[in-house]
Protein backbone atom coordinates (compact mmCIF):
# COMPACT_ATOMS: atom_id res chain seq x y z
CA UNK A 1 0.00 0.00 0.00
CA UNK A 2 2.84 2.29 1.07
CA UNK A 3 4.30 1.37 -2.32
CA UNK A 4 1.12 1.91 -4.26
CA UNK A 5 0.94 5.63 -2.70
CA UNK A 6 4.50 6.40 -3.03
CA UNK A 7 4.14 5.87 -6.71
CA UNK A 8 1.33 7.63 -7.06
CA UNK A 9 2.90 10.57 -5.34
CA UNK A 10 5.74 10.05 -7.95
CA UNK A 11 3.02 10.19 -10.95
CA UNK A 12 2.15 13.23 -9.54
CA UNK A 13 4.77 14.97 -8.96
CA UNK A 14 6.08 14.14 -12.56
CA UNK A 15 3.04 15.61 -13.80
CA UNK A 16 2.78 18.86 -11.49
CA UNK A 17 6.45 19.19 -13.34
CA UNK A 18 5.54 19.66 -16.76
CA UNK A 19 6.29 15.92 -17.74
CA UNK A 20 3.31 14.89 -19.93
CA UNK A 21 1.27 11.15 -18.83
CA UNK A 22 2.31 10.25 -22.78
CA UNK A 23 5.61 10.90 -22.09
CA UNK A 24 5.54 7.81 -19.41
CA UNK A 25 5.49 4.08 -19.92
CA UNK A 26 2.45 3.24 -17.81
CA UNK A 27 1.94 -0.74 -17.77
CA UNK A 28 -1.61 -2.14 -17.31
CA UNK A 29 -1.10 -2.72 -13.60
CA UNK A 30 -0.19 1.04 -13.19
CA UNK A 31 -3.24 1.62 -14.73
CA UNK A 32 -5.13 -0.49 -12.95
CA UNK A 33 -3.80 0.86 -9.33
CA UNK A 34 -4.42 4.57 -11.22
CA UNK A 35 -7.78 4.11 -11.88
CA UNK A 36 -8.50 2.05 -8.55
CA UNK A 37 -7.89 5.14 -7.02
CA UNK A 38 -9.44 7.30 -9.15
CA UNK A 39 -12.63 5.22 -8.14
CA UNK A 40 -12.04 6.02 -4.62
CA UNK A 41 -11.38 9.28 -4.98
CA UNK A 42 -11.82 10.86 -8.18
CA UNK A 43 -10.02 14.46 -7.44
CA UNK A 44 -6.97 12.58 -6.58
CA UNK A 45 -6.00 11.55 -10.04
CA UNK A 46 -5.34 13.85 -13.08
CA UNK A 47 -8.34 13.51 -15.98
CA UNK A 48 -6.16 12.58 -18.43
CA UNK A 49 -4.19 10.09 -16.84
CA UNK A 50 -7.28 8.26 -16.17
CA UNK A 51 -8.40 8.67 -20.12
CA UNK A 52 -4.88 7.44 -21.03
CA UNK A 53 -5.75 4.22 -18.48
CA UNK A 54 -9.22 3.54 -20.05
CA UNK A 55 -8.14 3.22 -23.60
CA UNK A 56 -5.07 1.60 -22.94
CA UNK A 57 -7.39 -0.97 -20.51
CA UNK A 58 -10.09 -1.44 -23.22
CA UNK A 59 -7.90 -1.88 -26.03
CA UNK A 60 -6.43 -4.70 -23.37
CA UNK A 61 -10.00 -6.01 -23.09
CA UNK A 62 -9.95 -5.14 -19.41
CA UNK A 63 -13.33 -3.07 -18.69
CA UNK A 64 -12.43 0.40 -17.04
CA UNK A 65 -13.68 0.98 -13.80
CA UNK A 66 -17.17 3.50 -13.55
CA UNK A 67 -15.81 6.89 -12.17
CA UNK A 68 -16.34 7.31 -8.55
CA UNK A 69 -19.04 4.70 -8.51
CA UNK A 70 -16.46 2.90 -6.17
CA UNK A 71 -17.54 -0.25 -5.99
CA UNK A 72 -17.03 -2.07 -9.78
CA UNK A 73 -14.77 -4.51 -10.30
CA UNK A 74 -12.10 -4.83 -12.52
CA UNK A 75 -12.96 -7.69 -14.94
CA UNK A 76 -17.04 -7.32 -14.23
CA UNK A 77 -19.42 -5.83 -17.24
CA UNK A 78 -19.64 -1.90 -17.18
CA UNK A 79 -23.08 -1.58 -15.79
CA UNK A 80 -23.32 2.31 -17.01
CA UNK A 81 -23.35 0.40 -21.05
CA UNK A 82 -26.94 -1.29 -20.95
CA UNK A 83 -30.72 -0.01 -20.83
CA UNK A 84 -31.05 0.17 -17.04
CA UNK A 85 -28.08 1.97 -16.47
CA UNK A 86 -30.26 5.19 -15.41
CA UNK A 87 -31.36 2.84 -12.44
CA UNK A 88 -28.19 1.82 -11.38
CA UNK A 89 -27.02 2.93 -8.27
CA UNK A 90 -23.66 2.09 -10.09
CA UNK A 91 -23.75 4.41 -12.73
CA UNK A 92 -24.10 8.65 -12.60
CA UNK A 93 -26.41 9.25 -16.01
CA UNK A 94 -28.00 9.38 -18.01
CA UNK A 95 -27.30 13.61 -17.60
CA UNK A 96 -28.98 14.42 -20.69
CA UNK A 97 -32.32 13.97 -18.34
CA UNK A 98 -32.08 15.46 -15.41
CA UNK A 99 -34.89 16.00 -13.25
CA UNK A 100 -36.67 19.61 -12.87
CA UNK A 101 -34.99 21.25 -9.60
CA UNK A 102 -36.94 21.51 -6.71
CA UNK A 103 -36.94 25.30 -7.17
CA UNK A 104 -39.73 25.13 -9.78
CA UNK A 105 -39.28 26.13 -13.18
CA UNK A 106 -36.15 28.63 -14.37
CA UNK A 107 -36.55 32.65 -13.99
CA UNK A 108 -37.50 34.20 -17.72
CA UNK A 109 -34.78 35.66 -19.14
CA UNK A 110 -36.33 38.83 -18.69
CA UNK A 111 -37.69 39.39 -15.12
CA UNK A 112 -41.69 40.06 -14.78
CA UNK A 113 -42.34 42.82 -12.92
CA UNK A 114 -44.56 42.32 -9.77
CA UNK A 115 -47.09 45.13 -10.07
CA UNK A 116 -49.12 44.60 -7.24
CA UNK A 117 -47.64 46.22 -4.40
CA UNK A 118 -50.30 45.71 -1.94
CA UNK A 119 -49.34 41.74 -2.21
CA UNK A 120 -45.75 42.50 -1.66
CA UNK A 121 -45.70 45.27 0.61
CA UNK A 122 -42.02 44.78 0.88
CA UNK A 123 -41.61 45.68 -2.26
CA UNK A 124 -43.57 49.21 -1.89
CA UNK A 125 -40.58 51.43 -2.00
CA UNK A 126 -40.11 50.19 -5.31
CA UNK A 127 -43.56 51.42 -6.19
CA UNK A 128 -43.39 55.16 -5.02
CA UNK A 129 -43.40 57.79 -7.31
CA UNK A 130 -40.32 59.25 -5.66
CA UNK A 131 -42.10 62.68 -6.27
CA UNK A 132 -42.70 65.01 -3.47
CA UNK A 133 -46.56 66.12 -3.77
CA UNK A 134 -47.33 69.62 -4.00
CA UNK A 135 -49.44 71.25 -0.73
CA UNK A 136 -52.68 72.61 -0.80
CA UNK A 137 -50.62 76.11 -1.85
CA UNK A 138 -48.24 74.57 -4.25
CA UNK A 139 -45.65 74.31 -2.49
CA UNK A 140 -44.05 70.85 -1.82
CA UNK A 141 -43.27 71.31 1.88
CA UNK A 142 -45.76 73.89 2.69
CA UNK A 143 -45.92 77.54 2.32
CA UNK A 144 -43.23 80.08 5.60
CA UNK A 145 -45.84 82.36 6.56
CA UNK A 146 -44.60 85.88 7.07
CA UNK A 147 -42.72 86.63 10.21
CA UNK A 148 -43.09 83.53 11.54
CA UNK A 149 -40.90 80.66 12.18
CA UNK A 150 -39.49 78.92 9.27
CA UNK A 151 -36.98 76.01 8.35
CA UNK A 152 -36.54 72.72 6.28
CA UNK A 153 -34.28 69.75 6.96
CA UNK A 154 -33.75 66.15 5.86
CA UNK A 155 -34.32 62.84 7.35
CA UNK A 156 -32.69 59.88 7.59
CA UNK A 157 -32.82 56.99 9.68
CA UNK A 158 -29.60 56.41 11.90
CA UNK A 159 -27.38 58.61 13.63
CA UNK A 160 -25.21 59.83 10.96
CA UNK A 161 -27.27 62.66 9.39
CA UNK A 162 -26.37 60.73 6.09
CA UNK A 163 -27.79 58.30 3.59
CA UNK A 164 -28.50 57.88 -0.41
CA UNK A 165 -31.03 60.54 -1.56
CA UNK A 166 -33.11 58.06 -2.41
CA UNK A 167 -33.71 57.17 1.40
CA UNK A 168 -33.73 61.11 2.68
CA UNK A 169 -37.14 62.69 3.18
CA UNK A 170 -37.75 66.52 3.29
CA UNK A 171 -39.40 67.84 6.48
CA UNK A 172 -40.91 71.21 8.11
CA UNK A 173 -37.96 72.05 11.12
CA UNK A 174 -38.90 74.12 13.74
CA UNK A 175 -35.85 75.57 16.57
CA UNK A 176 -35.93 77.17 19.79
CA UNK A 177 -34.67 80.61 19.23
CA UNK A 178 -32.49 79.91 22.51
CA UNK A 179 -31.75 76.48 20.55
CA UNK A 180 -32.42 74.13 23.58
CA UNK A 181 -35.28 72.19 21.57
CA UNK A 182 -36.08 71.67 17.71
CA UNK A 183 -39.05 69.75 16.44
CA UNK A 184 -38.86 68.39 13.20
CA UNK A 185 -42.32 67.43 11.25
CA UNK A 186 -44.01 69.77 13.59
CA UNK A 187 -47.68 69.38 14.20
CA UNK A 188 -47.66 66.49 12.02
CA UNK A 189 -48.02 63.15 13.42
CA UNK A 190 -44.92 61.15 12.75
CA UNK A 191 -43.24 64.63 14.38
CA UNK A 192 -40.06 64.08 16.20
CA UNK A 193 -40.29 66.39 19.19
CA UNK A 194 -36.17 66.88 20.88
CA UNK A 195 -35.51 66.82 24.24
CA UNK A 196 -36.45 69.71 26.07
CA UNK A 197 -34.29 71.87 27.91
CA UNK A 198 -31.21 70.86 25.72
CA UNK A 199 -28.14 72.12 27.51
CA UNK A 200 -26.02 74.45 24.93
CA UNK A 201 -23.02 75.92 23.96
CA UNK A 202 -21.63 78.83 21.94
CA UNK A 203 -18.35 78.89 20.47
CA UNK A 204 -16.64 80.96 18.13
CA UNK A 205 -16.08 80.46 14.13
CA UNK A 206 -13.45 81.98 11.78
CA UNK A 207 -16.37 82.70 9.46
CA UNK A 208 -19.91 85.29 10.26
CA UNK A 209 -21.39 82.31 12.42
CA UNK A 210 -21.19 80.94 15.91
CA UNK A 211 -21.22 77.46 16.36
CA UNK A 212 -24.44 76.10 18.83
CA UNK A 213 -23.90 72.54 20.35
CA UNK A 214 -27.15 71.35 22.18
CA UNK A 215 -27.41 67.92 23.78
CA UNK A 216 -29.97 66.32 26.17
CA UNK A 217 -30.98 63.25 27.66
CA UNK A 218 -34.50 62.74 28.64
CA UNK A 219 -34.70 58.96 30.10
CA UNK A 220 -33.63 56.85 27.24
CA UNK A 221 -34.57 60.20 24.62
CA UNK A 222 -31.42 61.02 22.88
CA UNK A 223 -31.16 64.66 21.12
CA UNK A 224 -28.38 66.91 19.59
CA UNK A 225 -27.75 69.90 17.75
CA UNK A 226 -24.62 71.23 16.20
CA UNK A 227 -25.47 74.47 14.17
CA UNK A 228 -24.10 77.28 13.17
CA UNK A 229 -25.84 80.16 14.34
CA UNK A 230 -26.44 83.90 13.78
CA UNK A 231 -27.48 85.54 16.77
CA UNK A 232 -29.44 88.86 18.00
CA UNK A 233 -29.42 89.85 21.23
CA UNK A 234 -28.79 86.30 22.58
CA UNK A 235 -31.59 84.96 20.52
CA UNK A 236 -30.81 82.81 17.23
CA UNK A 237 -31.79 84.37 13.89
CA UNK A 238 -31.00 81.67 11.79
CA UNK A 239 -28.88 78.05 12.01
CA UNK A 240 -28.01 75.65 9.90
CA UNK A 241 -26.91 72.11 9.69
CA UNK A 242 -26.77 68.69 12.12
CA UNK A 243 -29.63 67.35 14.26
CA UNK A 244 -30.46 63.84 15.50
CA UNK A 245 -32.67 62.60 17.77
CA UNK A 246 -33.23 58.73 18.98
CA UNK A 247 -33.74 56.10 21.89
CA UNK A 248 -30.36 54.68 23.51
CA UNK A 249 -32.42 51.81 24.27
CA UNK A 250 -34.41 50.87 21.29
CA UNK A 251 -31.55 51.74 19.11
CA UNK A 252 -33.81 53.82 17.14
CA UNK A 253 -32.77 57.18 15.57
CA UNK A 254 -33.37 59.62 12.84
CA UNK A 255 -30.89 62.52 11.89
CA UNK A 256 -30.38 65.14 8.97
CA UNK A 257 -29.59 68.54 8.21
CA UNK A 258 -31.70 71.53 8.28
CA UNK A 259 -31.48 75.13 7.77
CA UNK A 260 -34.01 77.41 9.94
CA UNK A 261 -34.74 80.92 10.47
CA UNK A 262 -37.84 83.47 10.91
CA UNK A 263 -39.24 84.12 7.23
CA UNK A 264 -39.36 87.89 6.54
CA UNK A 265 -42.32 90.31 7.53
CA UNK A 266 -44.99 91.35 5.76
CA UNK A 267 -43.98 94.64 5.71
CA UNK A 268 -40.70 93.96 4.87
CA UNK A 269 -41.58 92.24 1.78
CA UNK A 270 -44.50 95.11 1.23
CA UNK A 271 -41.13 97.29 1.56
CA UNK A 272 -38.95 95.20 -0.92
CA UNK A 273 -41.71 94.72 -3.18
CA UNK A 274 -43.04 98.70 -3.59
CA UNK A 275 -40.13 99.93 -4.86
CA UNK A 276 -40.71 101.03 -8.78
CA UNK A 277 -37.56 99.43 -10.00
CA UNK A 278 -36.99 95.72 -9.10
CA UNK A 279 -34.83 95.16 -6.19
CA UNK A 280 -32.56 92.03 -6.16
CA UNK A 281 -31.23 90.44 -3.13
CA UNK A 282 -28.16 87.90 -3.83
CA UNK A 283 -27.25 84.81 -1.18
CA UNK A 284 -24.62 82.22 -1.48
CA UNK A 285 -22.69 79.86 0.19
CA UNK A 286 -22.18 75.57 1.29
CA UNK A 287 -25.17 73.25 1.27
CA UNK A 288 -24.99 71.48 4.94
CA UNK A 289 -25.73 67.56 3.17
CA UNK A 290 -22.66 68.40 0.83
CA UNK A 291 -20.82 71.23 1.49
CA UNK A 292 -19.08 70.87 -1.64
CA UNK A 293 -22.15 72.09 -3.23
CA UNK A 294 -21.89 75.61 -3.70
CA UNK A 295 -25.44 77.62 -4.21
CA UNK A 296 -25.60 81.27 -5.37
CA UNK A 297 -29.51 82.12 -5.65
CA UNK A 298 -30.85 85.82 -6.97
CA UNK A 299 -34.46 86.84 -5.49
CA UNK A 300 -35.99 89.85 -7.92
CA UNK A 301 -38.51 92.16 -5.80
CA UNK A 302 -40.40 94.90 -7.85
CA UNK A 303 -42.11 94.87 -11.07
CA UNK A 304 -40.85 91.91 -12.29
CA UNK A 305 -40.67 89.62 -9.29
CA UNK A 306 -38.69 86.16 -9.87
CA UNK A 307 -35.83 83.87 -8.75
CA UNK A 308 -32.67 82.14 -9.89
CA UNK A 309 -29.72 80.29 -8.73
CA UNK A 310 -27.24 77.95 -9.64
CA UNK A 311 -25.78 74.94 -7.40
CA UNK A 312 -22.31 74.17 -8.13
CA UNK A 313 -20.69 70.86 -6.96
CA UNK A 314 -16.78 69.31 -7.85
CA UNK A 315 -19.01 66.62 -10.28
CA UNK A 316 -22.46 68.52 -11.16
CA UNK A 317 -23.46 71.91 -11.63
CA UNK A 318 -27.49 72.93 -12.63
CA UNK A 319 -29.32 75.81 -12.67
CA UNK A 320 -33.15 76.65 -11.57
CA UNK A 321 -35.67 79.88 -11.30
CA UNK A 322 -39.29 80.79 -10.60
CA UNK A 323 -41.91 82.54 -8.53
CA UNK A 324 -41.77 84.36 -5.32
CA UNK A 325 -44.92 84.63 -3.40
CA UNK A 326 -45.05 86.10 -0.35
CA UNK A 327 -41.28 85.02 1.97
CA UNK A 328 -41.97 81.43 -0.45
CA UNK A 329 -40.30 80.47 -3.72
CA UNK A 330 -40.64 77.96 -6.22
CA UNK A 331 -38.97 76.64 -8.85
CA UNK A 332 -40.55 76.29 -12.70
CA UNK A 333 -40.27 73.22 -14.53
CA UNK A 334 -39.45 75.15 -17.53
CA UNK A 335 -36.20 77.32 -15.75
CA UNK A 336 -34.14 74.55 -15.26
CA UNK A 337 -31.29 73.77 -16.56
CA UNK A 338 -31.29 71.36 -19.25
CA UNK A 339 -29.59 68.30 -16.98
CA UNK A 340 -32.69 68.57 -14.81
CA UNK A 341 -35.18 65.64 -15.18
CA UNK A 342 -38.94 65.50 -14.60
CA UNK A 343 -40.25 65.72 -11.18
CA UNK A 344 -37.15 67.68 -9.52
CA UNK A 345 -38.50 71.29 -7.41
CA UNK A 346 -36.33 73.70 -5.37
CA UNK A 347 -38.16 75.54 -1.98
CA UNK A 348 -36.96 78.09 -0.09
CA UNK A 349 -37.81 81.05 1.64
CA UNK A 350 -36.73 84.69 2.27
CA UNK A 351 -35.56 84.87 6.01
CA UNK A 352 -34.88 87.89 8.33
CA UNK A 353 -35.12 91.33 7.98
CA UNK A 354 -34.43 94.26 5.92
CA UNK A 355 -30.44 95.07 7.22
CA UNK A 356 -29.65 91.11 7.44
CA UNK A 357 -31.55 88.73 5.08
CA UNK A 358 -30.94 85.01 4.63
CA UNK A 359 -32.60 82.03 2.80
CA UNK A 360 -33.16 78.36 3.73
CA UNK A 361 -34.10 76.67 0.70
CA UNK A 362 -33.79 72.42 -0.37
CA UNK A 363 -32.88 71.02 -3.48
CA UNK A 364 -34.74 67.60 -4.84
CA UNK A 365 -33.32 67.36 -8.16
CA UNK A 366 -33.12 64.55 -10.63
CA UNK A 367 -29.94 65.02 -12.65
CA UNK A 368 -28.66 63.60 -16.29
CA UNK A 369 -25.96 61.34 -15.90
CA UNK A 370 -25.53 61.86 -12.05
CA UNK A 371 -28.88 60.85 -10.12
CA UNK A 372 -30.79 62.08 -7.56
CA UNK A 373 -29.99 65.01 -5.50
CA UNK A 374 -31.66 65.89 -2.36
CA UNK A 375 -30.04 68.92 -0.03
CA UNK A 376 -30.63 71.53 1.89
CA UNK A 377 -29.16 75.15 2.81
CA UNK A 378 -28.71 78.17 4.55
CA UNK A 379 -27.42 80.78 2.72
CA UNK A 380 -26.44 84.35 4.29
CA UNK A 381 -27.07 87.80 1.90
CA UNK A 382 -24.08 89.41 -0.16
CA UNK A 383 -23.39 92.16 -0.64
CA UNK A 384 -22.49 93.34 -4.35
CA UNK A 385 -21.05 96.88 -5.11
CA UNK B 1 14.08 57.07 18.86
CA UNK B 2 11.25 55.26 20.95
CA UNK B 3 8.86 56.15 17.90
CA UNK B 4 10.81 55.03 14.92
CA UNK B 5 11.31 51.85 16.89
CA UNK B 6 7.45 51.38 16.77
CA UNK B 7 7.41 52.94 13.23
CA UNK B 8 9.80 49.73 12.58
CA UNK B 9 7.94 47.34 14.01
CA UNK B 10 4.47 48.76 13.02
CA UNK B 11 5.73 48.30 9.26
CA UNK B 12 7.27 44.93 9.99
CA UNK B 13 3.60 43.80 11.48
CA UNK B 14 2.08 45.85 8.36
CA UNK B 15 4.45 43.45 6.20
CA UNK B 16 3.92 40.37 7.80
CA UNK B 17 -0.10 40.48 8.16
CA UNK B 18 -0.23 41.84 4.02
CA UNK B 19 -1.51 44.72 5.28
CA UNK B 20 -0.92 47.63 2.42
CA UNK B 21 0.96 50.59 3.53
CA UNK B 22 -1.35 52.98 2.47
CA UNK B 23 -4.29 51.85 3.65
CA UNK B 24 -6.46 54.46 4.95
CA UNK B 25 -6.50 55.04 8.83
CA UNK B 26 -9.75 54.43 10.59
CA UNK B 27 -10.83 57.83 12.52
CA UNK B 28 -9.26 57.73 16.02
CA UNK B 29 -9.53 59.72 19.06
CA UNK B 30 -6.96 58.04 21.66
CA UNK B 31 -5.48 58.13 24.86
CA UNK B 32 -1.13 58.09 24.69
CA UNK B 33 0.63 58.01 28.14
CA UNK B 34 4.36 59.74 27.69
CA UNK B 35 5.56 56.96 30.04
CA UNK B 36 3.86 53.07 30.07
CA UNK B 37 5.17 52.34 33.54
CA UNK B 38 4.98 54.71 36.28
CA UNK B 39 6.01 54.34 40.22
CA UNK B 40 3.59 54.80 43.40
CA UNK B 41 3.41 58.12 43.88
CA UNK B 42 4.89 59.05 40.90
CA UNK B 43 3.44 62.00 38.20
CA UNK B 44 2.96 61.07 34.51
CA UNK B 45 0.82 62.80 31.43
CA UNK B 46 -1.06 60.97 29.14
CA UNK B 47 -1.84 62.67 25.64
CA UNK B 48 -5.17 62.78 24.28
CA UNK B 49 -4.79 62.74 20.25
CA UNK B 50 -6.96 63.06 17.12
CA UNK B 51 -6.42 61.94 13.38
CA UNK B 52 -9.55 62.13 11.78
CA UNK B 53 -7.59 62.73 8.43
CA UNK B 54 -9.57 60.62 6.39
CA UNK B 55 -12.36 61.93 7.09
CA UNK B 56 -11.97 66.29 7.43
CA UNK B 57 -10.23 67.87 4.84
CA UNK B 58 -6.61 69.03 6.25
CA UNK B 59 -7.99 72.76 6.70
CA UNK B 60 -10.96 71.47 8.37
CA UNK B 61 -11.41 72.17 12.05
CA UNK B 62 -12.90 69.46 15.01
CA UNK B 63 -15.03 70.15 17.73
CA UNK B 64 -16.60 67.14 20.14
CA UNK B 65 -16.44 65.74 23.77
CA UNK B 66 -14.74 63.67 25.42
CA UNK B 67 -15.14 61.11 28.86
CA UNK B 68 -11.89 59.48 30.42
CA UNK B 69 -12.35 57.40 33.57
CA UNK B 70 -10.14 55.10 35.55
CA UNK B 71 -9.68 53.75 39.06
CA UNK B 72 -9.62 56.66 41.55
CA UNK B 73 -7.95 54.58 44.14
CA UNK B 74 -5.07 53.85 41.63
CA UNK B 75 -4.23 57.95 40.20
CA UNK B 76 -5.27 60.88 40.88
CA UNK B 77 -6.57 63.57 38.03
CA UNK B 78 -4.55 66.75 38.55
CA UNK B 79 -5.43 69.01 35.40
CA UNK B 80 -5.29 68.83 31.51
CA UNK B 81 -3.21 71.62 29.03
CA UNK B 82 -5.08 71.86 26.26
CA UNK B 83 -2.74 71.92 23.42
CA UNK B 84 -3.00 75.40 20.98
CA UNK B 85 -4.92 75.84 18.87
CA UNK B 86 -7.28 73.77 20.35
CA UNK B 87 -9.58 75.15 22.72
CA UNK B 88 -12.18 74.10 25.37
CA UNK B 89 -15.55 74.96 25.45
CA UNK B 90 -16.77 73.12 28.59
CA UNK B 91 -14.38 71.29 31.29
CA UNK B 92 -12.28 69.40 32.74
CA UNK B 93 -15.45 68.25 34.40
CA UNK B 94 -15.05 65.43 36.99
CA UNK B 95 -17.54 63.04 38.21
CA UNK B 96 -18.59 59.28 38.89
CA UNK B 97 -19.00 56.87 36.36
CA UNK B 98 -22.09 54.00 37.45
CA UNK B 99 -18.73 51.68 38.60
CA UNK B 100 -17.59 54.52 40.66
CA UNK B 101 -14.34 55.09 38.42
CA UNK B 102 -13.42 58.78 38.52
CA UNK B 103 -14.77 60.52 35.30
CA UNK B 104 -13.04 63.95 33.66
CA UNK B 105 -15.20 65.09 30.72
CA UNK B 106 -14.41 68.14 28.50
CA UNK B 107 -15.34 69.59 25.12
CA UNK B 108 -12.74 71.11 22.49
CA UNK B 109 -13.09 72.90 19.64
CA UNK B 110 -10.72 74.58 17.06
CA UNK B 111 -8.70 71.13 16.45
CA UNK B 112 -6.97 70.31 13.23
CA UNK B 113 -7.42 66.89 11.84
CA UNK B 114 -4.81 65.53 12.91
CA UNK B 115 -3.40 66.69 16.16
CA UNK B 116 -2.60 66.73 20.24
CA UNK B 117 -5.44 68.15 21.69
CA UNK B 118 -4.69 68.54 25.17
CA UNK B 119 -2.50 66.69 27.97
CA UNK B 120 -4.25 64.63 30.95
CA UNK B 121 -1.89 65.05 34.10
CA UNK B 122 -2.29 62.40 36.81
CA UNK B 123 -0.09 61.21 40.15
CA UNK B 124 -0.41 57.42 40.76
CA UNK B 125 -1.41 56.57 43.96
CA UNK B 126 0.95 56.06 46.84
CA UNK B 127 -0.27 53.30 48.00
CA UNK B 128 -1.02 52.26 44.73
CA UNK B 129 -0.14 48.11 44.00
CA UNK B 130 1.86 46.77 41.35
CA UNK B 131 -0.57 46.35 38.05
CA UNK B 132 -2.16 48.29 35.52
CA UNK B 133 -4.48 51.50 35.66
CA UNK B 134 -6.41 51.45 32.79
CA UNK B 135 -7.98 54.56 30.97
CA UNK B 136 -11.11 54.08 29.55
CA UNK B 137 -12.24 56.99 26.52
CA UNK B 138 -15.15 57.28 25.34
CA UNK B 139 -17.16 59.78 23.31
CA UNK B 140 -19.11 61.91 25.84
CA UNK B 141 -22.28 61.72 24.37
CA UNK B 142 -21.65 58.24 22.83
CA UNK B 143 -25.23 57.59 21.46
CA UNK B 144 -25.30 59.95 19.14
CA UNK B 145 -21.69 61.27 18.84
CA UNK B 146 -20.70 65.05 20.03
CA UNK B 147 -18.30 64.83 17.17
CA UNK B 148 -18.01 67.42 14.14
CA UNK B 149 -16.08 68.95 11.69
CA UNK B 150 -17.01 72.64 11.91
CA UNK B 151 -16.12 75.08 8.70
CA UNK B 152 -17.34 75.41 5.97
CA UNK B 153 -20.48 73.46 7.54
CA UNK B 154 -21.12 71.16 10.86
CA UNK B 155 -20.92 67.32 9.62
CA UNK B 156 -21.27 64.40 12.21
CA UNK B 157 -18.03 62.25 12.45
CA UNK B 158 -17.78 59.61 14.18
CA UNK B 159 -14.64 58.39 15.88
CA UNK B 160 -13.09 54.93 17.27
CA UNK B 161 -12.01 55.62 20.83
CA UNK B 162 -8.76 54.16 22.74
CA UNK B 163 -8.71 53.28 25.64
CA UNK B 164 -5.04 52.80 27.35
CA UNK B 165 -3.71 51.46 30.48
CA UNK B 166 -0.19 52.52 32.68
CA UNK B 167 1.85 50.13 34.83
CA UNK B 168 2.39 50.48 38.48
CA UNK B 169 6.14 49.12 39.11
CA UNK B 170 6.93 49.20 42.56
CA UNK B 171 10.36 50.14 43.60
CA UNK B 172 11.22 46.35 44.03
CA UNK B 173 13.09 45.20 46.98
CA UNK B 174 16.89 44.73 45.99
CA UNK B 175 15.89 48.40 44.97
CA UNK B 176 15.58 49.74 48.64
CA UNK B 177 18.64 47.88 49.83
CA UNK B 178 20.83 49.18 47.24
CA UNK B 179 19.44 52.85 48.55
CA UNK B 180 20.01 51.56 52.54
CA UNK B 181 23.37 50.70 50.99
CA UNK B 182 24.47 53.17 49.51
CA UNK B 183 23.31 55.29 52.28
CA UNK B 184 25.21 53.32 54.62
CA UNK B 185 28.03 53.62 52.68
CA UNK B 186 28.31 57.42 52.33
CA UNK B 187 27.35 57.89 56.21
CA UNK B 188 30.08 55.86 57.16
CA UNK B 189 32.93 57.13 54.77
CA UNK B 190 31.35 60.78 56.43
CA UNK B 191 32.07 59.32 60.15
CA UNK B 192 35.77 57.95 58.33
CA UNK B 193 36.77 61.28 57.14
CA UNK B 194 35.38 63.49 60.50
CA UNK B 195 37.43 61.16 62.07
CA UNK B 196 40.68 61.61 60.38
CA UNK B 197 40.08 65.62 60.69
Amino acid sequence: MTIRCLFLLAVLAIVSTGVQAADLALTDDDCRALLERYAVDPDSVPQHLVDDCQERLADSAVPALAPAAGVAAAGAADPCAGPNAASSVLCWGPWSALAPAAAGDPLPDTPVDIDDPDVRPELASQFDPDVTPLGDDGLPLGSCQPGTPCGFATVVAGVTSNAPAEDTEFARFDLATDGSEFTVRPGETNEIASVTGMGTVITDRPDQYDNLRATGADGDQRSRLIARVIRNNGQIESAADVWADGNVSTGAAQSGYFAWGRATSQADLDALNSSAVTRSLNFTGPMSVDNSTIAAIRLDFGPQSGWSGNWTNPAWSFAAGGTISGADFISTPDQFSGNVQQGSFVQGALLGSQDRHSVAHIIDVSLENVGRVRDVGLLQQSITP
Amino acid sequence: MHNKFAAFISVLLMVATGTPATAETVPTVALLPASTSVTPGESFTIDLVLDVSDVAGESDLISGEVIVDFDGTLAQFDGFAVADPVMLFSGPTTGTAGNGNVTVSLGLHNAPPVSVLGTFSFTAAADAPAGPIDFGLDDAFPFLGSFATEPPTNQPIFPDFSNTSVAVVPLPAAGWLLLSALGLTGWWQRRCSRARA
